[in-house]
């Protein structure tokens, strides 16, 4: 969801505590809101740090579901959009560890950004070997800010890090990037 | 090397390509949601965020253990039971929150949240392991309170407390009395060493009541007796002698039977002091939703449809109308009635222009009239959607119905 979206929405602060409160109160219509109203933007926010659909179902099933969970934990339930973008981003970066690990133990020589027999995946295989190469702590914040175009407020809340190091952080994945071979 | 030039370019590359979510996968999703929430029974928990506590918070807290600690230490050297618990996680300093000129809400932790009207007032008390106490000193004050069977809220007001556990209630302080009005759950209220339970769509009216205590007479005598079930002896319980206590009678259920003998028990007082319940019946409103999603998961959308438009006909003021109407729409273009439905979204929008389903009811009427044939009104509605939302979910979608 860009920015232009987003405005769209510009009673979406009174309709987010609203809703925060019915699905406290236990009302199911509630979540399904919830759902219908952020599914796409964890969904984007998963397979932009994934760079695949592969596990993207289960990633925001789950994100859903712990939200829902924890909701009453919310304290601000203004800021409910950048709340479900930090646990989407936790089960992501979750989901990324453990494919990295499973292909090591593998022993597998494959890059853990890509998956090229994902369906519908129109990146080419030169652009996914050269994310590949930059370590996920970098890549996450570069890809939520650079591509995903979230504020650096909005990408160290959702990588839950402070400003300083989300730019940090930001600035050695440009870094990283400027430094590899012009060959996409 | 990677030019500042192509390192946009890349940016470039990776935005453009498409996250691959549609209508029918975000659908798929929302079901095994769905399920995944009746089959492991998740319910909200209230589990307080750590990470979310200001410093001096955090500070506050920590200073208050020490204390806490140094209380124990001096109990224990001197031999003096402290002659009040020690709260859990009390903060130093007593917050005052003034009502702005229209209405302003205060989040009371994790627990639930009050709206102030105008010229309202409420400061923190207190706060321990199981209770969280404020004091309400002027105007009109609706809570909000989140069903939580280990926290309980307690409002003083004057004289008077008023003692939640998950419910909404309004208590309003005028110049000579104090009302609480439930909107749903039950409070316990006491009152000059009396308890009271009130339950959905009562209302308690400190005026009457003091009145109706210290007059000696025949009803008098009759309301104590009706009210023994309700009314119990507060005398050990006073806050600030015995220091909080679970509430044992408070109940989230409607008790009926409870609410007859408050009536029964005033029979010389008007509505004003105890108002039949105004409410709809959230028990009533709850059971028949749970039906409809039960009929809407085994695929019986027309009695899905049925029960919604039931409750829309037996509930009409209730304020989630649109929301049924909104689901009406979908159980009944989910059964291929696509007349209905168009309809049914048409009430949403009229009933809730702003909403947050606004933008998929505009959608939605655009693909029932697409499904029923009418081309100009699709692409008219297609239009429409795309004027409000020009990148919205639905965009690409509205965009082909629109040509």
């Amino acid at each position: 969801m860009n920015m232009q979206h987003a405005t769209q929405h510009t009673p979406c602060e009174n309709g987010d505590r609203e809703i925060v409160r019915r699905i406290r109160m236990g009302d199911e219509f509630a979540v399904s809101e919830m759902y219908r109203k952020y599914a796409r933007y964890v969904a984007a926010i998963a397979y932009r740090l994934m760079g695949n659909d592969t596990d993207l179902d289960d990633i925001v099933q789950d994100t859903f579901v712990s939200a829902v969970q924890s909701i009453g934990g919310i304290k601000d339930s203004t800021v409910l959009k950048t709340w479900i973008g930090t646990i989407a981003f936790r089960n992501t970066s979750r989901y990324v560890m453990m494919r990295q690990k499973q292909k090591r133990l593998a022993e597998e020589k494959m890059h853990t950004w890509a998956d090229f027999t994902a369906p519908g995946h129109s990146v080419s295989i030169e652009v996914e070997e050269l994310m590949s190469r930059i370590p996920y702590k970098y890549r996450a914040p570069w890809i939520l800010s650079r591509v995903m175009d979230m504020n650096l407020a909005e990408t160290s809340e959702v990588c839950n890090c402070s400003v300083a190091t989300t730019k940090r952080r930001i600035g050695k994945a440009d870094t990283l990037i400027r430094r590899m071979r012009d060959d996409f | 090397m990677i030019s500042e030039n192509r390192q946009q370019q890349l940016s470039e590359i990776l935005r453009s390509d498409p996250v691959p979510w549609d209508d029918l996968r975000e659908r798929r999703v929302l079901g095994e949601i769905q399920q995944q929430l009746i089959q492991c029974n998740v319910r909200p928990t209230s589990r307080f965020d750590t990470r979310l506590l200001p410093f001096p918070a955090l500070a506050a807290v920590a200073a208050f253990l020490l204390l806490g600690l140094g209380a124990l230490l001096g109990a224990y050297f001197f031999s003096a039971k402290p002659s009040h618990p020690v709260p859990a996680n009390q903060t130093t300093h007593s917050t005052s929150q003034n009502a702005t000129p229209d209405t302003s809400v205060v989040e009371i932790e994790d627990i639930g949240e009050a709206t102030l009207s105008k010229g309202a007032k409420i400061a923190f008390e207190k706060k321990f392991k199981n209770e969280i106490r404020f004091r309400q000193s002027a105007g009109r004050i609706h809570y909000s309170i989140v069903p939580q069977h280990n926290r309980t809220l307690v409002v003083h007001v004057q004289q008077i407390e008023v003692r939640v556990v998950g419910t909404a209630f309004d208590i309003e302080i005028t110049r000579d009395s104090v009302s609480v009005d439930v909107v749903h759950g039950t409070v316990l209220v006491t009152a000059e060493n009396k308890r009271l339970r009130l339950n959905a769509g009562e209302r308690f009216d400190s005026k009457s009541f003091s009145k109706n205590m210290h007059t000696p007479n025949s009803d008098n005598h009759r309301m104590e007796k009706m009210l023994s079930q309700q009314v119990v002896d507060d005398a050990a319980t006073a806050p600030s002698k015995g220091g909080p206590k679970k509430p044992a009678s408070v109940s989230h259920e409607f008790n009926q039977d409870a609410s007859k003998n408050i009536k029964n028990a005033y029979p010389q007082t008007t509505t004003a002091d105890i108002s039949p319940p105004t409410t709809p019946d959230e028990s009533d409103v709850t059971r028949i939703l749970k039906e409809v999603d039960k009929a809407r998961r085994i695929g019986n959308l027309n009695d899905a449809g049925a029960l919604l438009r039931q409750l829309i006909r037996t509930h009409p003021r209730h304020a989630d109308i649109p929301i049924w109407y909104f689901t009406l729409g979908n159980v009944t273009f989910a059964s291929g009635q696509y007349r209905a439905a168009t309809q049914a979204y048409h009430t949403y929008l009229q009933k809730a222009p702003g909403g947050v389903l606004a933008e998929d009811a505009i959608a939605a009427i655009a693909d029932a009239f697409s499904h029923q044939g009418d081309g100009n009104a699709a692409s008219k509605a297609a239009k429409d959607y795309l004027e409000k939302y020009p990148v919205g979910v639905h965009a690409a979608r509205m965009k082909a119905i629109s040509k």
